[in-house]
């Protein structure tokens, strides 16, 4: 067995997959060339630490630097929340509220006065006014006649009444 | 006081519960953290989201596994995702390099490859931990339940959430990688 053939089935030596044949040769070679032996030698070492493993001890002041952390995160997520609610939702709420009352109030200026804008909505839809004319109409029949002819209407009825 | 009843308080957000349990399981959940993690800081950084985690979502527990067992599948999951967001820091930071951008460049640290930390730590213990961070990702959680915490089959199976055979194949696989990236590393130092 030469060193690539040892090197290539190291692993396999490792995870005892070799038939005895090639155990026999393994042991034979490992025996022999120092280079080999080196390497085989350092992997079993290095195998060893998964049985060995190096445990961190205890940590004195772990709950106070959790404790630190988790009022960090809540103090950034205020800030965060804080940050969401005024750039991302009121300040485009206000925006649009203000766009909203100014096409509002450009639509009224545009239209004429509200009042007048109700009246030809009624003159359109309710025919109330025109009974409320024809019961008023002598009124305005009055102010059109002049007093005059009033005063002379009378004078012709007391004098036929002399008569 | 009983596991019980410390998660019951804990669920009231009653604190000193909650300093008790922590100090409790702290160390088991740490070096879960640095057995995946192969980082201080890190394992630090994470056993801490798993406890904060814990804190947030402790109605979540549903009393049907051990405790022990709920901690270690968090913090293996909190690991394992933190490994990968590393790895696309890593990726996004080389693409930075290669477009010249060298103001993004970021410090990533990786355990693996510190070349400062390589020469500080023992060639054995650097050898084993570069060699377990190449597997993947569900033989290094199997292996280092089994080697580092001692955990059985079975217990790995529910931490797992997969079958006693499955955990007994993944963790033959492992070994049998492992001593081949093992090889590698001495063949290639």
């Amino acid at each position: 067995m030469n060193c690539k053939e040892f090197k290539n089935i190291i692993a396999d030596y490792l995870g005892q997959n070799l038939n005895s044949d090639h155990e026999k040769q393994f042991a034979e070679h490992l025996q022999k060339c120092s280079e080999c032996s080196l390497l085989f030698e350092k992997t079993n070492k290095t195998l060893s630490f998964l049985d060995n493993p190096e445990r961190i001890p205890e940590q004195a002041f772990y709950f106070t630097q959790l404790k630190q952390k988790m009022e960090n995160r809540f103090t950034i997520n205020e800030s965060f929340l804080h940050t969401i609610l005024t750039k991302k939702v009121l300040q485009p709420l206000l925006y649009l509220a203000s766009i909203i009352i100014a096409v509002y109030i450009g639509i009224l200026i545009g239209s004429g006065t509200p009042n007048s804008n109700k009246y030809s909505e009624i003159s359109k839809t309710d025919t109330s006014y025109i009974e409320l004319f024809a019961q008023y109409q002598y009124i305005n029949e009055m102010e059109l006649e002049s007093i005059e002819r009033n005063l002379v209407a009378e004078e012709t009825i007391e004098t036929t009444n002399k008569k | 006081m009983s596991d019980q009843e410390l998660l019951e308080k804990i669920a009231k957000k009653d604190e000193q519960a909650f300093r008790i349990f922590v100090e409790k399981y702290h160390i088991l959940v740490l070096n879960v953290c640095n057995n995946i993690l192969n980082n201080y800081d890190d394992s630090m950084d994470i056993s801490q989201e798993v406890f904060i985690k814990i804190y947030e979502s402790i109605d979540n527990f549903r009393g049907e596994s051990k405790i022990s067992t709920w901690l270690y599948r968090i913090a293996i999951n909190k690991s394992l995702n933190h490994l990968r967001s590393k790895k696309r820091q890593k990726w996004f930071s080389s693409l930075d390099s290669v477009f010249g951008d060298d103001s993004k460049k970021q410090d990533i640290k990786d355990s693996s490859l510190n070349i400062g930390e390589q020469i500080d730590l023992n060639e054995n213990k650097v050898a084993l931990q570069t060699s377990i961070s190449k597997l993947p990702d569900k033989q290094k959680t199997a292996i280092t339940l089994n080697s580092f915490e001692e955990l059985s089959y079975k217990e790995i199976s529910e931490v797992m959430e997969i079958s006693v055979t499955e955990v007994g194949v993944l963790i033959n696989r492992a070994k049998k990688n492992l001593y081949k990236l093992i090889l590698d590393y001495y063949k290639k130092n």
